[in-house]
């Protein structure tokens, strides 16, 4: 029996080698479209906001505020000193800067004496994070004003002798509280996320067409005569589903280590990594058989295969990275969407095979019980 | 034309009975439309910053509470080291803040390759000067008086001074694809889905072409050319369908201001004869069916991408935004943009519209001639 299922197989395997379409479907697409992403995203989160002062106040006060800031810009933000401050609006509708604070005139004296005070953000519509980054840091400029104001008071009623001082010691000394920048190690290329996801979609066509082949056969006249050999009707099945399985996580295998040792995309632990292919192609075939198990007709099959791919592709998150809401929660009930997660946890999380485990197996258990029912189906109907 | 016309007529006809081809035409985009418009709604507004905290004292949460409170920054609380991790170096998060025990030694980690550590910087630094007044003005105070009066007088002072506020105004307008994320996912999932569209219909041209139906149609009394404008006729009938229907749908679901009508129209119907003499071109090069789809998916998200109907190519660097506008869908976002951002009318659009016409002419040319081989040829 062995012998048969191997041979079968065998068969499917050398027919797949022959076939241009599935070479471009199992692996130039995916690589490709990830090589595109890379490109796009290759550099990862970025983010550049220039942000103007504007001290019209002109005080001791303003002058040291100012001045802190212009010092403290760092990767992605710059502060600049603005040097006309009765135009503002304009230099930020044209795009000199991209929010301007301003330090309004009387400031200090307002916010010494205890009077209300304020400081503006001038941001532009079109770029609400710009505001928005102002915005905090106004936030930051105005605690400082605070803090000096509260010096200021409390100072003069304890009795502190030189008030000036205090006021100028208050907006100069540093908060308690110490922010240091520390560097995550390891990288995440966004290939790693795509070129998966979109082998896994692909995949869902190849193994689909090699189900489908089933159906072919026996309209075509060839699977009748298989069967009047001696040659038992598990094995037709077993070497079929093993056949395109084979196909499956071959063609995924070369799409990761192409990705990885060409293009330097780094999924995460090989064995881990291998483990989840296995996975994912086994959860894929289990649920083509099923569809090709349901379906009346080889055409029916087929729609349903691509109906399923794409919307399984689109709640699973192959297009995109990061989503949050309901695309978050609803990728967890896909087979892709499960399997991208564990890459991800492989490569992102640097997680270990042990913690990627549970998916796997869940992902085993969903190709098994899928395939099951498929292959009972398709034994009932197309066998006999 | 009465002969053309039936031909679009019978492959009209051909498409409504094909499921897979009214999936992926309507249903579709549509799913995928209301997914963006629902999981990326406040996209580009604030940072999203993950927050680990480690039982901190009152100046560290008051530092979270700062940050959770913060204009700039969308705040998730994680439990796990590993977890936050993962989501910097995946981009998920623009940076990433660890709060410990005695709140004084705040970290911020960033991904190594993010330009974005200076934000994360400047906004987690305004929120500890926010939580830190009271701490510095006792500690000038106590230089000169004893702490325990500095502390009652501080105390006093925080009480009875008002905070120093910050109003915050906006130069422009907040354009439709920013305030309306509905705006922005209707135009893009339409370019990206009537190109797909476009280049699936090859699979049904194949199979005509495998029936003969070309080299017969050299016998007929109408000829090919009436043959050939009947397939592009339906071909482009179809792809209106689509964006009567997804347009429709932004109008009257997501309250959608397209711009002007009549740049909007014209756009439109220049992009459906790009989709449809792309099929059309490619269904005259390929072999088989299989082949048709093996490339049409692939070519459709790839041409997508790269013309930014996945993500604005605002995002990109200036070389995949040049290679991005060999791909007629470029220009195309490129004019939704103008029309619908910048509200401009026909002339507003000239540029892109010319190239796009350009696009039309060569592909329906390219079309003619692969189709009009096969007929001659039989290959």
């Amino acid at each position: 029996m062995w012998r048969d299922t191997w041979l079968i197989a065998a068969l499917g395997l050398r027919r797949s080698l022959r076939d241009r379409s599935l070479i471009i479907q199992a692996l130039v697409a995916p690589i490709v479209i990830a090589l595109v992403v890379g490109a796009a995203f290759g550099a990862g989160f970025s983010l550049n906001v220039t942000i103007g002062i504007a001290d019209a106040d002109r005080s001791d006060v303003s002058q040291q505020i100012t001045q802190g800031l212009v010092g403290s810009g760092g990767d992605g933000i710059a502060f600049s000193s603005v040097e006309d401050v009765a135009d503002v609006e304009r230099s930020v509708d044209s795009g000199v800067y991209d929010a301007v604070i301003v330090m309004p005139e009387g400031l200090r004296d307002a916010a010494l004496a205890g009077r209300p005070a304020q400081i503006d953000v001038v941001g532009r519509a079109t770029d609400p994070l710009a505001q928005s980054v102002a915005e905090s840091v106004a936030a930051g400029v105005a605690a400082q004003l605070q803090t000096a104001r509260v010096t200021a008071a409390a100072a003069s009623s304890a009795g502190v002798d030189d008030v000036g001082a205090a006021i100028q010691q208050a907006v100069t000394t540093p908060p308690p509280i110490t922010v240091t920048t520390g560097e995550i190690e390891g990288t995440f290329s966004v290939m790693a996320y795509f070129a998966p996801g979109m082998a896994m979609l692909f995949l869902f066509f190849i193994i689909g067409n090699g189900a489908r082949s089933i159906i072919a056969e026996r309209n075509q006249g060839t699977l009748p005569r298989i069967l009047a050999a001696p040659v038992p009707p598990a094995s037709v099945l077993l070497g079929k589903t093993a056949g395109v399985m084979i196909v499956g996580i071959v063609s995924m295998s070369a799409v990761w280590l192409i990705t990885w040792l060409g293009f330097g995309a780094y999924w995460g632990a090989p064995l881990g990594v291998f483990l989840v292919i296995v996975a994912a192609v086994t959860a894929i075939a289990g649920i083509s058989l099923l569809i090709t198990g349901l379906a009346r007709t080889e055409a029916q099959a087929d729609a349903l295969t691509t109906i399923v791919a794409l919307l399984f592709a689109v709640a699973g998150g192959t297009f995109f990275l990061g989503a949050t809401g309901v695309l978050n929660t609803l990728r967890l009930f896909t087979p892709n969407g499960l399997a991208l997660s564990a890459f991800v946890d492989l490569s992102a999380a640097q997680a270990g095979v042990l913690e990627v485990m549970p998916t796997i197996l869940l992902l085993v258990g969903i190709g098994v019980g899928t395939a099951t029912v498929g292959l009972l189906a398709l034994r009932d109907r197309v066998l006999t | 034309m009465r002969a053309a016309l039936a031909t679009a007529r019978v492959e009209w006809i051909r498409f409504f009975r094909d499921r897979i081809a009214m999936f992926s035409t309507i249903a579709l985009p549509i799913v995928l439309v209301l997914l963006i418009g629902l999981s990326f709604g406040q996209a580009g507004e604030r940072l999203s910053m993950g927050l680990l905290e480690d039982d901190p004292g009152p100046l560290g949460t008051g530092l979270v509470t700062q940050l959770q409170d913060s204009a700039a920054v969308d705040v998730t609380i994680y439990d796990d080291r590993g977890d936050l991790y993962r989501d910097i170096r995946m981009g998920v998060l623009a940076g990433g803040v660890y709060v410990p025990q005695d709140g004084a030694q705040v970290e911020i980690y960033v991904q190594q390759t993010s330009s974005g550590a200076g934000v994360v910087m400047s906004t987690v630094n305004a929120a500890a000067a926010q939580v830190s007044t009271e701490a510095v003005a006792v500690e000038v105070v106590q230089n000169d008086v004893p702490r325990a009066r500095a502390e009652a007088a501080v105390a006093r002072a925080v009480a009875d001074v008002p905070p120093v506020s910050v109003a915050t105004r906006a130069v422009g307008a907040a354009n439709e694809m920013e305030e309306n994320r509905f705006a922005s996912a209707v135009p893009s999932q339409l370019m990206l889905f009537m190109f797909l569209n476009g280049l699936l219909g090859a699979a049904a041209l194949v199979q005509a072409r495998q029936l003969r139906v070309f080299q017969r149609t050299l016998s007929a009394p109408h000829g090919l050319g009436v043959y050939i404008s009947g397939l592009g006729m339906s071909r482009f009938a179809i792809a209106m369908l689509q964006a009567a229907i997804l347009l429709g749908l932004g109008v009257l679901s997501f309250q959608i201001d397209f711009g002007d009508p009549v740049a909007a129209t014209v756009l439109v119907v220049l992009y459906g004869v790009i989709v449809s003499a792309a099929g059309m071109l490619l269904g005259g090069l390929v072999r088989t069916a299989e082949q048709a789809v093996a490339i049409a998916v692939p070519a459709g998200i790839v041409f997508g991408m790269l013309g930014g109907t996945m993500w604005p190519l605002s995002v990109v660097g200036p070389a995949m935004r040049a290679i991005g506008h060999l791909t007629p869908q470029a220009w195309a976002m490129d004019a939704w943009n103008k029309i619908i951002n910048e509200g401009v009318g026909l002339s507003g659009v000239t540029t892109e519209i010319a190239v796009l016409a350009g696009y039309a002419v060569v592909l329906c040319t390219l079309a003619v001639w692969a189709l009009g081989r096969h007929a001659r040829t039989g290959r």
